[in-house]
């Protein structure tokens, strides 16, 4: 459904098509960490919250939704750091 | 349409060839690209979201599936989708706090 046609890009200058890309880029990049936080958020939503009782999260549930990104993003260090070494191995 | 209450527009490109070097048009077509890639993040994001959440608070709510979906269904598909949404907000202050920090180090 995208609109955007090869036509209008050629029509543009040097430096605007640069800064279309520039702005790509940048784009692409916050996507890419939206898409990491629609997994954390799959995943510790279903570590933490086991039942439904109320429409908001309890300050309880709270703690483990931070805490479960945190060691999820210490897990992954920790097992990169892990590989790297039996690589160099 | 149904994606502008995700952020995104109806702008459509005009269609008619500008000549090259207008600098008001160049502005436009620019706006344009950048107002149509913006949209097509923007219902990405949408429709993963929508995803998640059917997927998680039917597993949570529709426990016994009945011949349609009763009052207390629709409580708890309400009450959990608020909740998915405010998980996500708060994963997200901290996942992107975590990452403005290790990339400081």
């Amino acid at each position: 459904m995208s609109q955007i046609s090869k036509n209008d890009i050629s029509q543009l200058d040097e430096a605007s098509q640069v800064e279309l890309l520039k702005f790509v880029e940048s784009e692409n990049a916050k996507a890419k960490l939206q898409s990491s936080i629609h997994m954390f958020t799959d995943m510790c939503f279903k570590k933490c919250v086991p039942t439904i009782t109320m429409g908001s999260v309890s300050p309880a549930e709270s703690t483990c939704l931070t805490n479960c990104v945190d060691r999820f993003l210490d897990t992954n260090i920790f097992v990169v750091n892990k590989i790297s070494k039996s690589m160099q191995k | 349409m149904a994606f502008s209450l995700f952020g995104g527009s109806d702008k459509k490109d005009s269609g008619a060839a500008p000549t090259s070097g207008d600098s008001s048009n160049v502005n436009s077509i620019k706006e344009n690209l950048q107002a149509q890639i913006l949209q097509e993040i923007a219902l990405t994001n949408a429709t993963e979201l929508i995803s998640k959440i059917s997927n998680n608070c039917y597993e949570k709510c529709i426990l016994n599936p009945g011949s349609s979906l009763s009052t207390a269904d629709a409580t708890c598909l309400d009450q959990c989708s608020e909740k998915y949404i405010q998980a996500w907000n708060t994963i997200s202050r901290r996942y992107l706090a975590r990452v403005q920090s290790e990339s400081k180090n």
